[in-house]
């Protein structure tokens, strides 16, 4: 045996040695630095380029592809979402989604190139997130990257987004943390922010009770949230609106959160804000709240449980919760008559035939309309149809979708607006009708950076 | 088997035996150092992530195969290691290395004193005991987030990589965590080596095989196992260090039940009570559901893959009962025949034990466990003198 | 005072649920001494199954029943097709089939009906305004109904497994399957017979808390912990103990939780998991289990 150990010392030995002398493995793929060379035409177009790069803070000289360079072709597109594991189904009808809108969008943007989506495994867990966005960036050598989802998977990709100068356009996830454009400005974010939907209830609440209310928060052993608590101990100094009770449910926790609402319940207080995991605990915590013959003044659910499949199990317990809209649910009274969440619907319909159809599903539709709109807004810009165009134009954007509830913008102006939804739509479940009245918008617009991002 | 095969006849312990060793050392070290010229730099990085993995699965093995202790809680250790290292990295400045070294120190103590209940019980209730720690873990975890980072996870755990040319390059960082990982796999498939070929880890599987048997013989039992789950535990929690700067982010999920149950199938394709097992057992781990992932991709909206997973953790179990490694031992047992060394003062004629390198033979009454080709362990199944 | 009996009745609520669980793994145990991990992922489907009937319109107690049926056919199969082929002092294998099934079940669920949690009509009403006053505490019809179903069940189980020969055949066969092949004992039916039984305790489970929990692919997810703590505290092989080892654990978890805040709502499962371990180091065979002596 220690004849064994000699042979290994001496091949370690030989090991280290050559390291020293051979060439090194970790320059490949990399393809070392590259100069921004005045390959984007006009000289004009080179200086705007070197202007965008600077004011969003990329370095050119240390991206391995020229960014700059005029896209052709067919333009790959990169994505990571859990195929496999316990939330996939949940998060299946996004890919459906996804994957119309990219065909839809390829035949009816006008673009000159056609996008193609490739979408990894990555069981939502950071770790996989990391190598299935190595492998989409080094192996299928996407140009972009689209429709990651949850905070810590987007927090996974931001760096490695950063170091190939692939832009994450866009990220799916509501964790203020990860809306970093300083440190990671290759990565965008959609979806409504935790922060906005919080700032949305303590609105309606200094309306309705000006003289203030004591106030229950339950939120989830999540990063969401985690968010929700922080934001609401942020909104709520200062005011009149006491939180006195604050309990907190696991994600997993499949019992109903019976012990919870007992306490929140003795604590006298009279409003109820709550966050859950987007699933059954929606139903079964407004059901619990009934159960115990506990009538909040106001009870505030959030925009994650806004799914109407969600609410409906709970039945006539759900009269009058209120929550904030942002997503245009096609379950929706009104969605009959809306032209455009109709035309969204049809073209699913059309490239996706035979998958069910829910309000993720057109989210994940939603998802790619934003790339596709920095698309054609790069390409009339004097940036050009480029990665870095595409990005500039990510974040310097305004646009209606019909995915989302009317009267809701996505729109962003760096650097001193970076949250790109920052408006609500106040509704109440109608439990007779099972559907959402709207209320009233709330809009934030520009309000809300640094406090939904991370403060410069 | 009545026509006898020409196979090749391999002495126990000579020259031609170790040879043959030591080319298999040296084509294993070969391989690790001409991997990164090989492969893409993702792939490197999946090969780091199965490594880890494998790094787990031999701390439980050493436990499970040869300790014989059913473990249902070693994501704990894992992610036990994976969060000190996080927490000392980011929040007080301590230097990777170091915090490695407190992760075995602390898990080695952790693990030897979850030892203590499961001393004197047996079967499910041990497995019960892992199981009650395991999940202790990442509900302590959510519990202190102030600490932790809790459910919303720990950022920017890192170790860079050092300043030479090897790892200059554009991938420098991925290359340094391939060699970082598989140093450690290597430290790691040493100890438990050396432990098991010892004294000590021959007093290991005497309790396994028959506790009460080897008490009288005068192992003692509370400080075997005790030591065995320390070191497994440190083992596990070493990886779990390795893992948080190779990935940077931690969050509690990632330590979840689910984790064990994938470990503990990894720990059984890949061949319990064996030394190369566990290496299988942790590229089936990670690759299985890269593989069903990448099938799912093909059609959208469908988790069939995770049907497949479940399925192939069942099918294995029935076809490959000794796992990945007592099928490549059949292999190789078809071409070699291990012999063993005669002891010179016996006048018994040097009987062929036909196929025993390549013989999965089943201990009854227990886990499967082969007798390794280069394992000291006076345990075979026609053994008839010696106790 | 109101609150502490709000929050025992809570407590005994759950712990009706984990006991009748814990019930099913009594039931495996005594079948072929195996911990069946993948026991609740089983009775979701089974409750996945019940809901399919009462959306194509049965009447819910028709579903349950039927789906009790299939959980018992599900348990024979598995048992006959997974476990028994193995062989005895399969430790590894078994486990290893568990997991399989504990994985493959759930994603199968997940396939045929998706990821959306399902409504599941109630027994009896249970409106808010269905409930019993027990001194100013509320005690809802569902919960009632509940307790009430286990009681029948534990007492059939422990009925049969005490009083028949059905169920001194099961014993035999369980601890020592040699004998009781020589005694002409049918070892290998005795073996199914406790997975059918653990198969429809689970089954007439899922439908039971499905009004609350909702159906959905996790609904399961921590009760099986729970279940295997109560199991561990009642004895895995006494239903009774089972039952009330639940109801112990349901009540202590809560009460912890409530009033001691440092515990609060992140820790209840520690508490069960504390529970379990304690009684692990101080009497493994649990409160009503028997004690195994084993021969040297």
């Amino acid at each position: 045996m220690s004849k064994k150990l000699v042979v290994r010392a001496l091949a370690t030995l030989a090991v280290v040695t050559t390291t020293a002398a051979c060439s090194s493995p970790s320059s490949g793929g990399g393809g070392g630095k590259s100069t921004p060379a005045g390959t984007s035409g006009t000289s004009s177009g080179q200086s705007a380029a070197q202007k965008a790069a600077a004011e969003l803070g990329i370095d050119l000289s240390k991206c391995p592809t020229d960014i700059t360079k005029p896209l052709s072709g067919t333009v790959k597109i990169g994505g990571t979402l859990a195929l496999t594991g316990p939330v996939a189904p949940a998060l299946a009808p996004l890919l459906v989604g996804e994957k119309a809108a990219v065909d839809d969008l390829n035949a009816t943007s006008g673009l000159p190139v056609k996008f193609s989506l490739t979408v990894k495994d990555d069981q939502f867990a950071p770790d996989k997130t990391a190598v299935a966005a190595q492998e989409l960036m080094q192996s299928d050598k996407v140009d972009f990257m689209s429709g990651t989802v949850g905070t810590a998977n987007v927090a996974a990709v931001e760096p490695l987004a950063q170091k190939y100068c692939v832009p994450l356009i866009p990220g799916n996830a509501g964790g203020a943390s990860v809306d970093n454009p300083k440190k990671y400005p290759f990565t965008t974010l959609w979806g409504s922010p935790s922060y906005v939907d919080v700032k949305g209830w303590f609105q309606y609440l200094q309306e309705k009770f000006p003289n203030g209310a004591k106030v229950a928060l339950m939120t989830a052993n999540t990063d969401s949230g985690l968010n929700y608590l922080a934001a609401a101990n942020d909104l709520s100094k200062g005011t009149k609106f006491q939180i006195v009770s604050k309990t907190t449910l696991d994600a997993t926790d499949t019992n109903a959160p019976s012990s919870q609402v007992t306490t929140m319940k003795a604590s006298g207080a009279n409003v109820l804000l709550a966050s859950v995991s987007p699933g059954p605990q929606c139903a079964s915590l407004v059901n619990e709240v009934a159960q115990h013959g506990w009538k909040p003044d106001a009870f505030l659910i959030t925009n994650s449980c806004s799914t109407l499949a969600l609410m409906k199990p709970a039945g006539a317990a759900a009269q009058g919760v209120m929550t904030n809209l942002w997503l245009n649910d096609p379950s929706s009274a009104s969605a009959a008559s809306d032209a455009g969440l109709q035309k969204i619907l049809a073209a699913i319909k059309k490239y996706q035939p035979g998958q069910p159809i829910n309000g993720s599903t057109v989210s994940g539709y939603s998802v790619m309309q934003v790339f596709f709109k920095a698309a054609q807004q790069a390409a009339q810009s004097n940036l050009g149809l480029s990665r870095l165009g595409i990005l500039y134009a990510a974040w310097h954007m305004t646009f209606q979708t019909a995915a989302w509830v009317p009267g809701l913008v996505y729109s962003m102006d760096f650097p001193n607006d970076v949250v790109n939804l920052e408006a609500e739509q106040l509704s109440s479940f109608d439990a007779k009708a099972g559907q959402w009245e709207k209320i009233k918008i709330y809009d934030f617009n520009g309000q809300t950076t640094g406090k939904a991002s991370v403060p410069s | 088997m009545s026509t006898p095969r020409r196979r090749i006849t391999v002495v126990e312990d000579s020259m031609l035996h170790r040879g043959l060793r030591l080319v298999r050392a040296a084509a294993v070290v070969g391989l690790v150092y001409a991997l990164p010229y090989l492969v893409e730099p993702f792939r490197l990085s999946q090969i780091t992530g199965a490594c880890t993995y494998a790094i787990v699965i031999v701390g439980l093995n050493l436990l499970s195969g040869f300790g014989g202790q059913v473990s249902l809680g070693h994501a704990a250790f894992f992610g036990l290691g994976a969060y000190t290292t996080g927490i000392l990295t980011t929040k007080h400045g301590v230097s990777a290395p170091v915090s490695f070294i407190v992760d075995i120190v602390l898990a080695f103590v952790v693990g030897a004193l979850v030892a203590l209940p499961a001393l004197r019980l047996k079967g499910i209730y041990v497995a019960l005991v892992t199981l009650a720690v395991g999940l202790i873990f990442p509900a302590l975890v959510t519990k202190f987030a102030s600490l932790t980072g809790g459910a919303a996870g720990l950022f920017g755990v890192e170790y860079g990589a050092p300043n030479t040319a090897y790892f200059g390059g554009f991938n420098g960082d991925t290359l340094w965590h391939y060699w970082l990982v598989m140093i450690g796999l290597g430290l790691s498939c040493l100890v438990v080596r050396n432990l098991v070929r010892s004294r000590f880890g021959r007093g290991v599987v005497a309790l396994r095989d028959n506790e009460a048997a080897a008490i009288v013989m005068g192992v003692r039992r509370t400080s075997v196992r005790a030591v065995t789950f320390g070191t497994s535990a440190a083992i596990g929690s070493l990886a779990g260090g390795l893992f948080a700067v190779t990935n940077g982010i931690l969050t509690p999920t990632a330590f979840s039940l689910l984790l064990t149950l994938y470990l503990l199938a990894g720990m059984i394709i890949g061949g319990t009570g064996t030394f190369w097992g566990p290496i299988f057992g942790g590229f089936i781990v990670y690759y299985v559901p890269v593989w069903a992932g990448d099938l799912s991709s093909v059609d959208s909206g469908s988790n069939l893959a995770g049907v497949f997973l479940g399925a192939i953790i069942i099918v294995i179990t029935f076809v490959l009962r000794s796992g990945v490694l007592g099928l490549l031992r059949a292999a190789t047992g078809l071409v070699f025949v291990l012999q063993p060394r005669i002891p010179t003062h016996t006048t018994r004629a040097p009987a062929e034990h036909a196929g025993e390198a390549g013989d999965v033979a089943r201990r009854p009454g227990g886990p499967t466990s082969t007798p390794a080709d280069d394992l000291d362990v006076p345990v075979r199944p026609d053994a008839s003198s010696r106790i | 005072m109101e609150l502490f009996l709000t929050r025992l009745i809570e407590g005994t609520n759950n712990g009706v649920v984990y006991g009748f669980l814990a019930l099913a793994l009594v039931c495996t145990y005594r079948g072929s001494r195996a911990l069946n991990l993948a026991q609740g992922e089983m009775a979701m489907f089974c409750t996945f199954i019940a809901w399919e009937l009462v959306h194509h319109g049965f009447p819910v107690v028709l579903a349950i029943v039927l789906a009790a049926a299939v959980g018992a056919l599900t348990g024979g199969v598995v048992e006959r097709t997974l476990i028994r082929p193995l062989g005895r002092n399969a430790d590894y294998p078994v486990l290893l089939v568990c997991i399989g099934l504990f994985l493959g079940v759930n994603a199968l669920a997940g396939v045929i009906w998706g990821g959306d949690p399902k409504a599941f009509p109630n027994l009896v009403p249970s409106g808010p305004n269905d409930y019993v006053s027990v001194f100013g505490a509320r005690l809802h019809y569902q919960d009632i109904a509940i307790a009430g179903i286990l009681v029948v069940v534990v007492t059939a189980l422990y009925a049969v497994f005490r009083y028949t020969r059905l169920g001194l055949a099961m014993r035999v066969a369980a601890g020592n399957p040699d004998s009781a092949l020589l005694l002409g004992v049918r070892v290998n039916r005795m073996n199914s017979l406790g997975w059918v039984f653990a198969g429809t305790v689970g089954a007439l489970l899922g439908p039971l808390i499905a009004p609350g929990t909702l159906v959905s692919t996790s609904m399961f997810f921590t009760f099986i912990i729970y279940a295997c703590a109560a199991a561990t505290l009642g004895g895995f092989d006494s239903p009774i103990g089972a039952v009330i080892g639940g109801v112990i654990i349901g009540i202590v978890e809560n009460l912890v939780a409530s009033y001691v805040s440092f515990v609060g709502d992140s820790l209840k499962l520690a508490v069960a998991l504390v529970i379990l371990l304690i009684v692990l180091m101080v009497r493994p065979s649990g409160l009503f289990g028997t004690r195994e002596a084993a021969r040297v």
